[in-house]
């Protein structure tokens, strides 16, 4: 099968430091890949490179077999999809022109079938007519993987399956909708889209991803499947956390608990 | 699932709420209203001034109906209309559509409502270049009854506005994200240190020169003809040409740079369109008509009120609003103390400043940081 994604022994540094060392990732469609690991430890910066906004100095990313050097944004935007971490709108839009923003050119009825369609799925239905900057901030991280969400069923509806990638989808929001952009971006996997998220919060990880990529001052420390990464043994090196780590009786799945967490080894 | 466990009570009062949604009849009139409104506006500029001509006498000046008047009289209104009023209307309705929408172009394009290319600078930077081209122009081009070569005037002030957006754009953006304060402040700069050049000019200069000059300064649509109205033209076009690419372009750059590449649009190109569009609409603008404030900052912001942020409505609606606003301006500036002209550039500030006051008093809370 061809890999959605395919990146290369990554470099990225910014003046005299080093934010990606040596990293190589490569996915396939349907996979859910958890980015997780300590503030500053180059997520972000990998997320951006993979996202071809960041030109990495050695290196490569190939999207769907074509290097990302070589692709225009426009044919890009219909292959991928990219939720930042926070966007600050200049201009005072509506829900709706927000969330419709990637579909200019594309006729107002067809338009706003998609956008109903994605912001039923994020719980804003009603909130079309309403101004961005009078929501908060939990309710704009919504709008704004609503917008994401059409961006890549559109594109998908022309190109087939592709890669979305989201930058802590989950920071501002409340357990519900929390646990709402986990089972969004997990039904975009069960058609054949890549995702691949920054997550902080380890359980949401354990829950949304299939495999998981520790990353630390720009290296990848482990990658795996969510027993084999979320360990106290990897907590402890990347994180300096110790004894976090717990299992449900029945299964494998690990689950972190702050409570039996401890600073020192 | 997730759809399903919506809370239905919660939709009441949000579609209560909802009461912001943009009027669709207003929309979709506005560009024909806004016309309309500019041609309504171009009549009575025909019509007032020293020599008043009616309706009936105008049409009939123009050839449009078969007048009744004598030959002396008619010959007399088309001389006033052809020669004065016409290229005057045309001049001010430019001057003000590129004001206008160069203002929208601008303030997209560093993600701050705030953004006047007469108030940071930009329109300074043109004024300065032009200045220095008449002051010096007569010395270096040997010119000896100091008449430049057409267009040469506003080839010098491109230069001049292109140089100050660039200075501005690369102070005030860092990693794609424009500070709003950097912003505002750099510009102070840069009109402050443009204007210092231009009081060195005015040193330099001698009599004949230092009423030209005086003129950018205070800004004046006197002594408009067809041939600089004509120059002004291809300004329109090209924004009109450029409309959807840039409307789009503007919009997702309203999200931030990053977000907009995401989206698909090749931010450089964008950028680097935006910056040489704006120095040239602003420069030619300020070449003709010398510095006007504010109306690149009203008309956008009182557009953007009515029918929402959206670019591909408001460059072109802000391009009618500026037209009809500056030769409504321009036709008091030339008949309220007649047969004095008031200069157009203090009667828009007059206006326009306590304007700008009102919405940062209705805004603050949206430009805090």
């Amino acid at each position: 099968m061809m890999r959605t994604i395919e990146a290369l022994s990554l470099c990225v540094s910014a003046g005299p430091r080093q934010l990606l060392d040596d990293v190589s990732l490569s996915a396939l469609p349907g996979e859910t890949i958890a980015l997780v690991g300590p503030n500053g430890a180059g997520k972000s910066t990998l997320l951006r490179t993979l996202a071809g906004e960041i030109v990495p100095s050695r290196g490569r990313v190939r999207l769907k077999g074509r290097d990302l050097r070589a692709c225009r944004a426009d044919l890009l935007a219909r292959q991928r999809a990219v939720l930042p971490q926070s966007v600050a709108t200049a201009f005072p839009f509506t829900v709706r022109e927000i969330v419709g923003m990637s579909l200019d050119g594309l006729g107002v009825r067809t338009a706003g079938a998609w956008v109903e369609a994605a912001l039923a799925e994020v719980d804003l239905d009603g909130f079309q007519d309403r101004s961005i900057d009078r929501l908060s901030i939990g309710e704009r991280q919504r709008v704004h993987f609503a917008r994401v969400l059409v961006q890549l069923a559109y594109g998908e509806s022309r190109e087939g399956p592709g890669l979305l990638l989201l930058d802590e989808p989950t920071s501002s929001l409340d357990l519900k909708h929390q646990l709402g952009v986990i089972a969004a971006a997990r039904r975009r996997a069960a058609n054949g889209t890549t995702v691949i998220a920054v997550l902080h919060d380890f359980n949401l990880a354990a829950l949304f991803a299939r495999r998981v990529i520790v990353l630390r001052n720009g290296r990848t420390i482990a990658d795996g499947p969510p027993p084999q990464t979320i360990t106290d043994s990897v907590l402890g090196e990347t994180f300096g956390v110790f004894s976090a780590v717990n299992r449900v009786p029945t299964g494998a799945t690990p689950f972190v608990l702050p409570q039996t967490a401890v600073l020192t080894p | 699932m997730f759809a399903m466990t919506q809370d239905p009570a919660r939709r009441g009062p949000t579609s209560v709420r909802a009461g912001r949604s943009r009027p669709r009849l207003l929309r979709s009139w506005l560009l024909p209203g806004l016309v309309l409104a500019l041609l309504a506006i171009m009549i009575a500029a025909a019509a007032l001034g020293p020599v008043g001509l009616s309706p009936t006498r105008i049409a009939a000046a123009l050839g449009l109906a078969a007048g009744d008047a004598d030959p002396a009289m008619l010959d007399r209104d088309r001389l006033v209309l052809w020669s004065i009023r016409l290229p005057r209307i045309a001049t001010a309705a430019l001057v003000g559509s590129l004001l206008a929408a160069g203002g929208a172009v601008m303030q997209g394009l560093f993600r701050n409502p705030l953004a006047d290319p007469a108030l940071v600078g930009v329109a300074s930077g043109g004024a300065l270049a032009a200045a220095a081209v008449i002051v010096t122009g007569d010395r270096l081009l040997g010119g000896q009854n100091g008449e430049l070569p057409a267009g040469f005037l506003p080839l010098a002030a491109f230069g001049g506005a292109l140089g100050a957006t660039s200075i501005l754009y690369r102070i005030a953006t860092r990693r794609g994200r424009t500070s709003m304060a950097v912003f505002l402040l750099a510009g102070l700069a840069v009109a402050a240190l443009a204007n210092a050049g231009l009081g060195l000019l005015v040193l330099l200069a001698d009599d004949r020169q230092l009423r030209d000059v005086t003129f950018w300064l205070l800004g004046s649509l006197n002594g408009a003809t067809w041939w600089k109205a004509a120059m002004l033209a291809p300004f329109p076009v090209a924004l009109l040409i450029s409309l959807p690419f840039l409307a789009r372009g503007l919009d997702w750059l309203a999200l931030g740079e990053a977000e907009a590449f995401h989206m698909g649009i090749d931010t450089e190109r964008l950028k680097r369109l935006c910056i040489v569009l704006v120095s040239a609409m602003v420069g030619a603008a300020v070449s003709l008509a010398g510095i006007i404030a504010f109306l690149g900052i009203i008309v956008p912001h009182l557009l953007r009120l009515a029918v929402g942020p959206g670019h591909r409505l408001l460059l072109p609606a802000s391009a009618c609003l500026g037209a009809g606003l500056l030769l409504a301006a321009d036709t008091c500036a030339r008949t309220l103390a007649a047969p004095a002209e008031i200069p157009i550039g203090i009667l828009t500030s007059l206006v326009g400043a306590p304007f700008f006051l009102a919405i940062l008093l209705r805004q603050r809370d949206r430009f805090d940081q």
